[in-house]
């Protein structure tokens, strides 16, 4: 199946999915403050979208910054636990423990030491999304294949050379496996955050919204964060395509 | 290895396949066993109860001690009713969840209950009895700041959670009190964050209820009569009624005497606990054993002797509403929120389902 026979489909399942959805509350009369329909969303987004705009461009913003500070901290941290077995044991109940922690208990903390907004939104954001980095970061490093590394101490290559030039390239198609999951992650601990103590952003306009009872409103305000969401996926997958196509060489080719 | 030998008990394999079947078959006959006692089991009791799920302005706090007290006491199961309670996340937020029929009962505020009747007159459900009868909205600030009438909050930051009623009838004090309405900035936050980033004066000021804000203060270890200064709305003409219980209009149509028995078993229980406030406290204390009974009750008889002691109910009783001063309320709320129409009193309270004015306290202490 090529690949814009698979994408038709899926937009195929997407339209069907709105469509039932819009069946369902007309056919049903369901009244707009339990579920509005997908044609009462959409009149709203329309409607009020120049004052929707500068709460999703907030969210947006915030989220990439934390994103972005989630690379850098995952990775460097990601590089430290994976460069030996004894590093990943000893770091990996810790890393664990931190990871359990439901980030919605620490943004009141956050909201605290930093103040409400945007600061923390962005660290909400970065703590959320920086452990499935560390993890697959740390995982492509351990399990890089022990012969290409024999052969690069062969060579007199430091540990920095086999780090640069065979284990980071290596991790790349973790990496880039644990940033799309990463980025949806970035997300909701942005919005999570805006819910908590912020003036914009799609969380505290889905607050607001829901104050006012304005239902519709607040789906307006999902159905943006699931189209960012998506854009944001998407982007990721193409720049992964770009940088480790090597890696899905055979699966490529199999299903042409 | 012919397939026949290699399942049967003969070899090492086919001894392990059959041990992990038999395991498997004791374990679903286990949960299928389990899962019909649970279906047949009686229940505890034997007639049909109505069932009403009864959301609460906020979290477990001492007057809710009322409503447990009357649970505790067997008052709503004489009645004919088994209500389970929900902790809330505001007076104003409690009154949606009724209109969109996920609780059938709310202790919400009045107010937001007129907004909502005025935009979804169809869907917005009804208040049958009147609690808290003087308004305790309320602008909070720090005893030192520099902010002393409603005009000093011109330029300064509100915090302002997105459900609370102050906040929401801000626009009718504004022009009552004679404010430059925008120049008010605010800041947005979850209810539980207002006293802390107050102290820490990330806002200088915010919206809440006055009992509400005084015992977050203790709490806190904060003292609100030294630390604290309160711009009341009632100061500036605002007589407005708060919390009352609301029910849906389905709940009405369908078991009219079911919020009936309700009420009358919820002032037996306010009786109770204006004789006996420990108790009421300590109902509460046996839902969340972490509060701390004697703030509690404190809270409980500031609430009974401010918020439900207008003294109106000396004449009407506790419960009832004055009309005309219902919808004079009414009037400030759609100037204020630029609503579109008036609702009518009647459509807001319906008190036809009170006790009689015998049964209903006239005075709170």
């Amino acid at each position: 199946m090529s690949k814009i026979r698979r994408q038709f489909l899926s937009g195929l399942l997407i339209a069907g999915f709105f469509l039932a959805w819009q069946l369902i509350c007309v056919g049903f009369g369901v009244s707009d403050i339990v579920l509005p329909s997908p044609s009462q969303i959409v009149a709203t987004l329309v409607h009020d979208f120049t004052a929707i705009w500068p709460h999703a461009f907030q969210t947006l913003y915030t989220t990439m910054l934390g994103f972005v500070l989630a690379i850098v901290s995952g990775v460097a941290l990601g590089v430290v636990v994976g460069s030996s077995r004894v590093a990943y044991d000893v770091a990996n109940p810790l890393l664990v423990g931190f990871a359990s922690i439901p980030k919605v208990a620490v943004v009141p903390i956050f909201v605290l030491w930093f103040g409400a907004g945007t600061v923390p939104a962005v660290l909400t954001a970065m703590v959320t999304a920086v452990f499935p980095i560390v993890v697959n970061v740390a995982t492509g490093l351990a399990t890089t294949e022990p012969e290409l590394e024999d052969f690069m101490k062969t060579l007199h290559a430091t540990r920095l050379d086999r780090l640069v030039n065979v284990g980071l390239p290596r991790t790349m198609p973790y990496f880039f496996a644990s940033l799309k999951v990463a980025v949806t992650l970035a997300f909701v601990g942005a919005v999570i955050s805006e819910t908590v103590a912020s003036n914009r952003g799609i969380g505290n306009l889905m607050m607001i919204a829901s104050s006012n009872f304005d239902v519709p409103l607040v789906f307006a305000g999902l159905l943006i964060l699931a189209l960012l969401g998506v854009a944001l996926y998407a982007v990721f997958s193409v720049i992964e395509s770009r940088v480790t196509g090597w890696a899905t060489r055979g699966i490529d080719l199999a299903s042409l | 290895m012919s397939r026949d030998y290699a399942f049967s008990a003969a070899s090492p394999v086919g001894r392990a396949i059959q041990r992990r079947s038999r395991m498997l078959a004791v374990l679903t006959a286990g949960i299928a066993s389990c899962a019909l006692a649970l279906i047949v089991s009686p229940t505890s009791r034997a007639e049909p109860q109505t069932k009403i799920r009864m959301v609460l302005n906020w979290k477990y706090e001492g007057p809710q001690g009322m409503f447990f007290l009357a649970a505790d006491r067997g008052y709503f199961g004489a009645a004919g009713l088994d209500v389970s309670f929900d902790q809330g996340n505001g007076s104003g937020a409690a009154v949606p969840l009724v209109a969109n029929g996920s609780y059938d009962i709310a202790f919400g505020d009045i107010n937001a209950l007129v907004t909502l009747a005025a935009k979804k007159p169809d869907e917005a459900p009804v208040a049958v009895a009147m609690l808290y009868n003087e308004p305790p909205f309320v602008i909070v600030v720090k005893a030192d700041s520099p902010v002393h009438a409603p005009k000093d909050l011109e330029g300064k930051t509100i915090g302002a959670p997105a459900n609370d009623g102050a906040l929401k009838l801000f626009p009718a004090f504004c022009k009552i009190a004679q404010m430059d309405c925008p120049a008010v900035k605010f800041s947005n936050m979850q209810p539980n964050l207002r006293e802390p980033m107050l102290m820490q004066g990330q806002i200088d000021g915010a919206f809440g209820y006055i009992n509400t804000i005084r015992f977050a203060a203790k709490n806190m270890g904060i003292d609100p009569d030294t630390r604290l200064r309160f711009i009341r709305y009632s100061d500036y003409g605002m007589n407005l009624y708060s919390n009352c219980i609301i029910v849906s209009r389905k709940l009405i149509k369908e078991h009219p005497e079911a919020v009936r028995g309700f009420l009358t078993a919820l002032f037996k229980g306010i009786n109770d606990s204006i004789r006996d406030p420990d108790a009421a406290v300590q109902a509460v204390a046996k839902r969340e054993p972490l509060i701390k009974v004697p703030l509690e009750k404190e809270k409980l008889l500031a609430t009974m002797g401010r918020e439900m002691s207008d003294p109106e109910i000396g004449s009407i009783g506790l419960g009832a509403v004055d009309t005309k001063r219902l919808e004079k309320a009414i009037g400030i709320l759609v100037d204020a929120e630029q609503l579109p129409f008036t609702p009518k009193a009647g459509q807001i309270f319906d008190a036809s389902f009170l006790p009689p004015l015998a049964d209903r306290p006239k005075s709170m202490r």
